[in-house]
C-alpha cells in the first residue's frame, strides 16, 4: 500500500468516524416530550428495524400517517422512539420525540387511544356542519321572533344584494342574508325606504321592512 | 312567492324599459340585455310590489327608479 493510498484510506475512515459521531451526538440529543403534551402519535412498522427503514409510520390503528419530515422521523427511529405531534406555544407543530414504553403503558389507559389517533376528516366536516347549523339557527331564532323584521341593505340592487339585521341602529354582520332567501322562507317586503341621498347604485342603502305571509 | 329587481332610468309609463342590475357594490351596473318593461312583466305574472324613487331630480327623463317585483 502506497503512501497516498494509505493516506487516503486513513481519511475515508476518518469520515466514517466523524458521521458515526454525529450520530452518536444526535442520538444523545434526542429529547423525549410528555404524552400529555402530543397530539396524534406515530409509530414504525413491526419490520421497519429488520428492514432498517424509517420511512413508513402509522399510528396507533395502523393506519399509515403521511407527510413526516424527514428528519423527525430519522431522530426517531435511531433512538427507537415513538413521534408525537406537537403543538408549540407559538403555534408552530412539529413531531417530537416521545417514549416508546410510556405509549405502551398509557395505551391500557382508557381513553388514551382516541386521543392519541388522527381526527377522521368526516368527524371534522360533521362538527364545522354542526357548527353552520348553529349559527343558521341562530339567525333564523332572530329572524322568526316575531312576523316582522327590519333589514338593512347598503346596495340594494338586486334579490342577491346582501341585506342585514338590525339591532338598535346597528347591522348585525352574522344575519347576512338576501332577499331571495328570504321570500323562499316566506316573507314579503311589507315597506321599503332609500336611506341615502346618492344616486350611485352602491350607495343604495334601503331599510327593508319585511313580514311574514300568514 | 318570487321576488325581481328591477331598474328604471325614466319610469314614466308601463312601456319604460326597465333592467336588471348586475353585480354588487362598486362594481354594480345595468345589464342592458336584460331590458324589459313593466308590461312585459304583467304579462308573464309578475306584479309591480313597490316602486321607489332613487334620483333626487323631479325631471321625468331622470325618473330613477327601483322597481320590485312579486310572483305567486
Amino acid at each position: 500500500m502506497g503512501f497516498f493510498s494509505r493516506l487516503f484510506g486513513l481519511e475515508k475512515n476518518n469520515k466514517q468516524d466523524q458521521i458515526q459521531r454525529r450520530k452518536q451526538s444526535t442520538k444523545s440529543k434526542s429529547k423525549t416530550y410528555p404524552l400529555n403534551e402530543v397530539g396524534v402519535i406515530g409509530k414504525f412498522s413491526d419490520d421497519a428495524y429488520d428492514k432498517k427503514n424509517s420511512s413508513v409510520v402509522h399510528d396507533l390503528n395502523g393506519k399509515r400517517i403521511f407527510k413526516i419530515p424527514v428528519t423527525a422521523r430519522t431522530r426517531a427511529f435511531e433512538n427507537e422512539n415513538y413521534l408525537g405531534r406537537k403543538t408549540f406555544k407559538s403555534g408552530t407543530v412539529r413531531w417530537v420525540d416521545i417514549d416508546k414504553d410510556g405509549v405502551n403503558k398509557a395505551l391500557e389507559e382508557k381513553g388514551f387511544l382516541e386521543k392519541h389517533i388522527p381526527i377522521k376528516q368526516e368527524k371534522i366536516k360533521i362538527e364545522k356542519k354542526k357548527k353552520v347549523s348553529i349559527k343558521k339557527k341562530a339567525i333564523s331564532k332572530a329572524t322568526y321572533d316575531s312576523n316582522e323584521v327590519l333589514l338593512f341593505s347598503y346596495s340594494l340592487v338586486n334579490e342577491s344584494s346582501p341585506i342585514y339585521q338590525m339591532k338598535g341602529t346597528r347591522v348585525i354582520e352574522s344575519s347576512k342574508t338576501d332577499l331571495k332567501t328570504m321570500y323562499k322562507s316566506g316573507w314579503r317586503i311589507s315597506d321599503l325606504d332609500k336611506t341615502g341621498k346618492s344616486a350611485q347604485f352602491d350607495s343604495f342603502n334601503f331599510v327593508i321592512r319585511m313580514q311574514k305571509i300568514a | 312567492m318570487k321576488v325581481e329587481i328591477y331598474f328604471s332610468h325614466s319610469f314614466v309609463n308601463i312601456d319604460s324599459p326597465i333592467f336588471k342590475i348586475k353585480g354588487e357594490g362598486s362594481s354594480a351596473d345595468v345589464n342592458a340585455s336584460s331590458k324589459t318593461t313593466a308590461k312585459k312583466m304583467y304579462e308573464k305574472g309578475w306584479r309591480l310590489a313597490h316602486a321607489v324613487k332613487t334620483a333626487q331630480s323631479a325631471q321625468l327623463e331622470s325618473f330613477n327608479f327601483l322597481l320590485i317585483f312579486e310572483k305567486k
